[in-house]
């Protein structure tokens, strides 16, 4: 498998958004790719 | 650019926009290792070891990884999963053990610490970055999940998952 990382910084009260824009936006768009694997969300508090 | 590279840019344009972060970094990893116990669950909790390989050394640090590091980690309680991954160009490598409770991964840190020296020493690594994390969203396909890699070199094996 192959993987791509991103590592974003941001304001810590943003947080619970961003998680939630993760699991709305971002991985149903990704997913849409062939070959398509998963997703891992990590974060900070 | 690739369809995959395109939708990451796009996500990662969205995601700044409505959120205002920063993108930091973005890699490109070959995954080496992937082991699981049981079902992937959120949240559970990841120290995350960063190293740079001497690309001349970089299998021999994997099979290490893959060999003892795999072995000493997973007899640990708590233990939920083993990921590892290798840029070949630049050399960085990450392992990231994650674990179901804040004292299952701190209960195994000191004695998974001589296993982090050494794989680093094999690598020819001069320094070695530690990070934790809290995992709070897990998602992998039946493309992602359904094989399971273990073992080395020839050794490795692949096994269906459910």
């Amino acid at each position: 498998m192959y993987a791509r990382v991103t590592l974003v910084k941001g304001d810590p009260a943003d947080l619970d958004a961003a998680i939630a824009n993760f699991g709305e936006r971002v991985v149903p768009a990704a997913s849409k790719a062939s070959g398509y694997a998963g997703s891992f969300l990590l974060v900070n508090r | 650019m690739n369809a995959a590279e395109q939708i990451g840019q796009e996500a990662r344009r969205q995601s700044t926009e409505s959120t205002g972060a920063e993108v930091l970094d973005v890699d490109r990893f070959e995954i080496f290792l992937a082991d699981r116990k049981g079902e992937p669950t959120v949240p559970t909790f990841s120290r995350q070891t960063q190293i740079y390989a001497d690309p001349a050394k970089i299998d021999d640090a994997i099979a290490f990884v893959r060999s003892s590091v795999l072995t000493h980690v997973a007899a640990h309680d708590g233990y939920r999963s083993l990921i590892g991954g290798v840029n070949r160009m630049t050399g960085r490598v990450f392992v990231t053990s994650n674990w179901e409770s804040p004292g299952a991964r701190a209960a195994s840190d000191q004695a998974l610490s001589s296993q982090r020296r050494e794989a680093a020493d094999i690598a020819g690594a001069s320094s070695i970055r530690v990070d934790e994390w809290e995992v709070v969203f897990v998602e992998i396909t039946p493309a992602g999940g359904g094989i399971e890699l273990r073992g080395v070199g020839e050794q490795a094996r692949s096994t269906p998952t459910t």
